[in-house]
C-alpha cells in the first residue's frame, strides 16, 4: 500500500540543515497495523504527517497504491488524502464550537457528500460508536475518552483505507486507552483498515502487527 | 488610583502596537468631535460678548405666508421706534453692507454699516476715540459722518492720532471721521466703518419697493421679559398692517434672541447635523477600540483570572481595565486636540473666503469650553470602549479560564459581541456615508444646473450709484447710458448690457395679473434689463423683438417674457400682444398693463439654491418702475450688474481691467465689485455648502477607514483565535477555498447585518433631515437609488478587502505547525 524510498525531511536552520527524517525506506502493506516508536524528537510524528499528506516539503519517493505521491500536485494529493486517509490526534482536536454530530460531518462535507447522505452516515457512525446520546453535546461537555472516541469516529466517517493515529491514547487514562486500542484492533481485523500509530507505549504497540523504531530521524533495524 | 495608573502605563508600554493603534483611532474620533464642537460653539453657543447681551433681541416683522421671513422698511422702523415702550432703545442697521469709499485717490467698495442713532449705546460699546453718532447726524441731506473700525484706522490712516475731523469721500460726498471703535470690535458683519443710515438711505413710502431693509435690535428694559415685549410688538405690527396695506404680508411681530439672527435655523441645523456626524465618528472609533480590547482580552484573560484568584474584587479589576482605557483616551486626546486645532483653523479660514458667509466676530477656536468637551469625549471614549470588554473579561468563569491555556478564553460571547460591534460600526458608517453622499449628489446637482446660457462665457460686475453722487433718477440713467455707450465702443467688448440681477444669481419675484384672466395672481420672477442683454448673455429670441433704447414706461409699458412664462400663461397661442401687470403691494396703486413684445428662450430665473421652483419669468426695460407709484416715469436704479461678452478668442476675465478703465473714465469715485464670470458668482453662493459637504465627506471617509480597520481587526482576531480549528479542518481534508469561504462569509454576514440596519436608518435620518433642512437634499430624493447602491457597494468592497488579508492568512495555516504546537 505504502512505499517510501530515500525519504528525507529537512528543516533549514540558521546553524545548517536539520534532518528530521533521514533516508527513510519503508513498506506498509494493506491490512497491516504498524506501530511507530521512538524517543521524543525522533521524527515519529513527522513521518506520520508525511504519510497523512499534511506535509509536502520532503524529498524522496512516496508511493501510495502504485500512485507516485512525489509526482502529484497539491490538489491531487488532497484528493488522494480525502479518498484514503483518516487521521487521529493525541489532543483529539475536535472543533470546540461544533457539536459531536457536526464534528463528524466535517470530513464528509469536504468530500462533497450530499447533506442527506452525510446525515445518514453520521447517524450510522454515532450508532456504531454508541454515542448517539452525545450527538448534540459540545466537545467541552465530553470526557477525554469520549472526545477521543469522537476523534476516531471522525477519522473513520469517510471510510478511509488507512488510519493514521498520533499517540491516540497519550491524553487518556489506561482504561480509556485500552478501549481505544481494542477498537483499533477490531477495525484492523474486522474491517481491514490499515493502521499506522505513533506511540510511546510498549503495551499499545502490542496491539499492532509490526513495530518500527525511529531514532534521530532514522529507521532502526 | 496612582497604582492603577502605573500598572496601566506598564501594560500599554508592553503592548506598544495596540496602544498606538488605539490612541490613533481615538485621536481621530476626538479630533472630529472637538473640531465640530468648536464650530458649533463659535456659531451657536458662545453668543454675543456685549454687556448683558441676553437682553438684546432681534425685532422682526415676519410673513406667515413666506416662511416667517422678515422685512422692515425704514418707515416701519421709525414708526415702531417711536411707539414701543418695552425697550430701553430700539435700533437698526441696513442690509446694505457696502459703500463707495475713495482713499488716497482709489475708489473701493468697503464693508460699511448703515446704522441708526444709539446703535453702539444699545449694544453697550462706545468709540475708543472721538464720539458716538447723535440724532443730529442721522438726517437725510446732511454731509455724512463716519466712525472707523480700529483696523481701518490702522490700515488706511496708519493709526494717525489726528484722525478725528479728517475727511474721506463716502458715496460721492465728503464724510468726516468722528470716532474710532475699539480694537477687535466688528458688528454686525465685517464692517470697516459705520455711518448713520438715513443720510444715505432716507425712508421711502412703503409702497416703493426698496433694496434697503432694516434689521432691528432692541435692548429690553429692566423688568420686561421677552414674552411681554413680544406681545407689544405683535400688537404694533398688527396695527401697522391695518394702517398700511403694504404691510399685510409682514403682519406678524416677533422677537428672537439676537444671536439667532446670525445663526439662521438652516445653518444651525446643518451644524448640528455635522456635529451628529462627528459624534458618529467618535462612536465608531470607540467601537474600534472596544474591538481591539476584546481581542486583547483573549490574551489577558488568564492574567485577570489570576488576579481574581489572588483576591482582586471585580470592582478593582474593572477600575484597572478602565484606567487603561482612560490612559488610552488621554493619549488619543493630545494628537486629537492638535488635529482639531488645525481643522478649526482651516474651517475658520475657508469659511471667511466666502463673502458675507458669517460675521467677522464669530470666531471658531479651541478654547476653554471646547477643551471641556475634549474631557467629556475622553470620559465618553473611556467608558464606551472599555466597559464591554471589561464586562466580558470579568464575567468569565475563573476555573475555566485558569484551566485553559488561553485558547478557550475568547469565548463565543466575545466573538458574538465582536461581530455585533462590527455590524453596529458598519451601520453607523452606512448612515454617515449615505448622508455625505446625498449631500455630495446635491452639490453636484446644483453645480450642474442648466442656467440656459454659458455662465463661463461672459463677465459680470456690480456697480452702485450712491445717493449723494447720483441723487436723481435722471443722474443715474445718464450714468448708465454713458456707461453702456462707452462699453459698446470699446474694442475688447463684443456686447454689453445691464441688469438688476444680483451677482447674476438672484432676481426679485412678485405676483402678476394676466389680462382677461382675473384672479390669476401667480408669483413669478422678473428682471430689469437693457437692450442687448439677451444677445450678450446668449439668450435667443423665440418670437417678437428685443427691447430698444426707446422702450420706456412713460411711452408704453412693455415686457418680454420667457418661454416658460409664455407656455404657462398663454398656452397654445402667441404671447405677443398679450398683456399682464405686476400687482402693487398697495392695492390703491394700479400698475400699468404691460404688453408682451417678445418671447426669449429660458435661462434660469430662480436662484441656484432651489431647482424645484418654476422658471416662469419676465423682463422689463431697465428704467421701468416695478412696482411703481402710480405715475409712470423712467427710474434710475442704484445698483446694476454689468454683463460683458468678450470678442471671440478672448477670455471673459481679460475684461476686468478694461471695465475698471471704462468706469474710471466716467466716474473715478465709483468702484466696481462682485467681479467675475457668472459661473464664479454662482460658485461663491455654493461655496459654503461645498465646505460642509467637504467636511461630511471627510467624516464619511474617516468612518469608512475606521470601519475597515475594525473589520480587519475582528477578522484577524478571529483568524488568530481559530488557527487550531483551521489546522484541524485542513488535516481533515478541507481545501483552501473551504477554509477561506467561511471566514469571508462571517465578515460578509457582519457587513450584511450592518447594512440591513444602517441603510433604513440612513433613509429615515436623511428623510428627516431633508424635511427640516431643505438645503440638505435640495430636491434630491432621500431614497436616491444611486446612493443606496453605491454606499453598500463601497462598504462591501472595502469590507472584502479588509477581511481578505486575514482570511488569506487563515487559508495559509499549516496544520503541521498548528496542531503540533498544541
Amino acid at each position: 500500500m505504502i512505499t517510501l524510498r530515500q525519504l528525507n525531511r529537512i528543516y533549514p536552520l540558521k546553524s545548517g540543515p536539520y534532518f528530521a527524517l533521514r533516508n527513510i525506506n519503508l513498506d506498509i502493506g494493506e491490512g497491516e497495523f504498524v506501530s511507530i516508536m521512538g524517543p521524543s524528537g525522533s521524527g515519529k510524528s513527522t513521518l506520520l504527517h508525511i504519510l497523512g499528506l499534511h506535509d509536502s516539503d520532503w524529498e524522496g519517493e512516496y508511493t501510495f497504491d502504485d500512485t507516485a505521491v512525489h509526482r502529484l500536485g497539491k490538489a491531487q494529493r488532497s484528493d488522494l488524502q480525502k479518498k484514503n486517509i483518516g487521521f487521529i490526534f493525541q489532543a483529539y482536536h475536535l472543533i470546540d464550537d461544533l457539536t459531536v454530530a457536526e464534528n463528524l460531518e466535517i470530513p464528509l462535507s469536504y468530500r462533497n457528500v450530499p447533506r442527506k447522505e452525510r446525515q445518514s452516515i453520521v447517524c450510522d457512525m454515532l450508532d456504531r460508536f454508541q454515542i448517539v446520546g452525545k450527538r448534540d453535546l459540545f466537545p467541552s461537555q465530553l470526557s477525554g475518552g469520549q472526545q477521543q472516541l469522537v476523534g476516531v469516529a471522525r477519522a473513520l466517517v469517510a471510510n478511509p483505507r488507512l488510519l493514521l493515529a498520533d499517540e491516540p491514547t497519550g491524553n487518556l487514562h489506561s482504561d480509556q486507552g485500552r478501549s481505544i486500542m481494542e477498537l483499533f484492533r477490531k477495525l484492523n481485523r474486522e474491517d481491514g483498515v490499515t493502521i499506522v500509530q505513533v506511540t510511546h507505549s510498549a503495551e499499545n504497540a502490542t496491539y499492532g502487527t509490526r513495530t518500527i523504531r525511529l531514532a534521530d530521524g532514522m529507521l532502526q533495524n | 488610583m496612582l497604582h492603577d495608573l502605573r500598572i496601566a502605563t506598564r501594560s500599554l508600554r508592553r503592548d506598544k502596537g495596540f496602544a498606538l493603534a488605539a490612541a490613533f483611532v481615538l485621536a481621530l474620533g476626538i479630533a472630529a468631535v472637538t473640531t465640530q464642537y468648536a464650530v458649533v460653539d463659535g456659531a451657536l453657543l458662545r453668543g454675543l460678548t456685549f454687556n448683558d447681551s441676553q437682553r438684546l433681541v432681534a425685532v422682526e416683522l415676519a410673513s406667515p405666508a413666506d416662511g416667517l421671513s422678515s422685512r422692515v422698511t425704514e418707515a416701519d422702523f421709525d414708526d415702531l421706534r417711536a411707539r414701543q415702550t418695552s425697550f430701553v432703545s430700539l435700533v437698526g442697521y441696513l442690509n446694505i453692507t457696502g459703500a463707495n469709499v475713495v482713499i488716497q485717490g482709489t475708489a473701493q467698495r468697503r464693508n460699511t454699516g448703515y446704522i441708526s442713532t444709539d446703535f453702539f449705546r444699545t449694544l453697550g460699546v462706545a468709540p475708543a476715540l472721538g464720539r458716538d453718532f447723535t440724532a443730529d447726524d442721522d438726517r437725510p441731506g446732511l454731509d455724512p459722518v463716519v466712525i472707523l473700525s480700529h483696523a481701518m484706522w490702522q490700515e488706511d490712516f496708519a493709526g494717525s492720532p489726528n484722525i478725528l475731523g479728517r475727511t474721506l469721500r463716502l458715496n460721492g460726498r465728503l464724510a468726516t471721521v468722528v470716532g474710532v471703535m475699539p480694537s477687535g470690535f466688528v458688528f454686525p458683519w465685517a464692517e470697516k466703518l459705520w455711518t448713520p443710515m438715513h443720510v444715505e438711505f432716507p425712508a421711502h413710502p412703503r409702497h416703493e419697493r426698496q433694496l434697503a431693509v432694516v434689521s432691528m435690535i432692541g435692548r429690553l428694559k429692566e423688568g420686561v421679559d421677552i414674552a411681554t415685549a413680544s406681545a407689544e410688538i405683535r400688537t404694533l405690527a398688527a396695527d401697522l398692517a391695518t394702517r398700511h396695506p403694504e404691510n399685510r404680508d409682514y403682519c406678524l411681530g416677533r422677537l428672537r434672541p439676537l444671536i439667532e439672527t446670525f445663526a439662521p435655523t438652516q445653518l444651525a441645523q446643518t451644524l448640528r447635523l455635522l456635529m451628529a456626524f462627528a459624534v458618529g465618528v467618535l462612536l465608531i472609533a470607540c467601537v474600534n477600540v472596544a474591538l481591539m480590547q476584546l481581542a486583547r482580552s483573549a490574551a489577558r484573560g488568564r492574567e485577570y483570572a489570576l488576579r481574581a484568584a489572588l483576591g482582586a474584587s471585580r470592582l478593582h479589576l474593572l477600575r484597572q481595565l478602565l484606567t487603561e482605557n482612560l490612559l488610552l483616551a488621554a493619549l488619543g486626546a493630545i494628537p486629537g486636540v492638535l488635529l482639531a486645532q488645525w481643522g478649526v483653523d482651516y474651517i475658520d479660514r475657508a469659511i471667511r473666503q466666502f463673502s458675507n458667509s458669517m460675521p467677522a466676530w464669530m470666531r471658531f477656536s479651541v478654547d476653554g469650553s471646547v477643551l471641556a468637551i475634549v474631557v467629556a469625549a475622553v470620559v465618553f471614549a473611556t467608558l464606551l470602549s472599555g466597559i464591554l470588554p471589561a464586562a466580558i473579561v470579568l464575567r468569565r468563569d475563573l476555573a475555566t479560564t485558569l484551566g485553559t491555556s488561553g485558547r478557550g478564553i475568547a469565548g463565543s460571547r466575545s466573538a458574538w459581541l465582536s461581530r455585533g460591534l462590527v455590524s453596529a460600526q458598519i451601520a453607523l458608517t452606512a448612515i454617515l456615508l449615505v448622508g455625505a453622499t446625498l449631500q455630495l449628489r446635491s452639490i453636484i446637482r446644483r453645480s450642474r444646473l442648466d442656467h440656459g446660457y454659458d455662465t463661463a462665457g461672459v463677465y459680470s460686475a456690480r456697480v452702485g450709484l450712491m445717493a449723494a453722487a447720483y441723487p436723481t433718477d435722471a443722474a443715474r440713467i445718464a450714468f448708465h447710458e454713458q456707461f453702456l455707450r462707452t462699453l459698446r465702443t470699446t474694442p475688447e467688448i463684443a456686447a454689453a448690457a445691464l441688469s438688476d440681477r444680483y451677482r447674476m444669481a438672484v432676481v426679485e419675484d412678485a405676483p402678476v395679473e394676466i389680462a382677461n384672466a382675473p384672479g390669476s395672481h401667480a408669483k413669478v420672477f422678473f428682471e430689469r434689463v437693457t437692450d442687448g442683454y439677451f444677445g450678450a448673455l446668449g439668450q435667443h429670441l423665440v418670437e417678437g423683438r428685443d427691447f430698444s433704447a426707446n422702450d420706456s414706461d412713460v411711452a408704453q409699458p412693455v415686457a418680454i417674457v420667457n418661454a416658460s412664462f409664455a407656455r404657462r400663461f398663454f398656452p397654445g397661442r402667441s404671447a405677443l400682444g398679450c398683456s399682464f401687470r405686476p400687482l402693487n403691494a398697495n392695492p390703491a396703486i394700479a400698475e400699468p398693463w404691460r404688453v408682451v413684445v417678445g418671447v426669449v428662450s429660458d435661462v434660469r430665473m430662480p436662484s441656484p439654491f432651489d431647482p424645484r421652483l418654476d422658471n416662469g419669468g419676465y423682463y422689463v426695460p431697465f428704467t421701468a418702475t416695478v412696482p411703481g407709484d402710480g405715475s409712470p416715469h423712467r427710474a434710475g436704479l442704484k445698483f446694476a450688474t454689468i454683463v460683458l461678452r468678450p470678442r471671440t478668442g478672448a477670455s471673459p476675465e481679460s475684461l476686468e481691467p478694461v471695465l475698471r478703465r471704462v468706469v474710471g473714465t466716467i466716474d473715478p469715485d465709483t468702484p466696481i465689485y462682485y467681479t467675475g464670470t457668472p459661473r464664479s458668482q454662482l460658485d461663491g453662493f455654493l461655496a459654503q455648502t461645498r465646505l460642509t459637504t467637504g467636511i461630511s465627506m471627510v467624516v464619511g471617509v474617516l468612518a469608512v477607514c475606521l470601519a475597515a480597520a475594525g473589520l480587519y481587526g475582528v477578522t484577524a482576531y478571529m483568524v488568530d483565535r481559530r488557527q487550531r480549528e483551521f489546522g484541524i479542518r485542513f488535516a481533515l481534508g478541507a481545501s483552501r477555498r473551504q477554509v477561506l469561504e467561511p471566514v469571508l462569509r462571517q465578515a460578509a454576514s457582519s457587513v450584511g447585518i450592518g447594512l440591513a440596519l444602517g441603510l433604513p436608518l440612513a433613509y429615515a435620518a436623511t428623510a428627516a433631515a431633508g424635511a427640516f433642512l431643505g438645503d440638505f437634499l435640495h430636491g434630491a430624493s432621500a431614497l436616491d437609488p444611486a446612493v443606496y447602491l453605491a454606499v453598500p457597494a463601497l462598504l462591501t468592497a472595502v469590507a472584502f478587502m479588509a477581511s481578505c488579508i486575514p482570511a488569506r492568512r487563515a487559508a495559509r495555516v499549516d496544520p503541521m505547525i498548528v496542531l503540533r504546537a498544541e
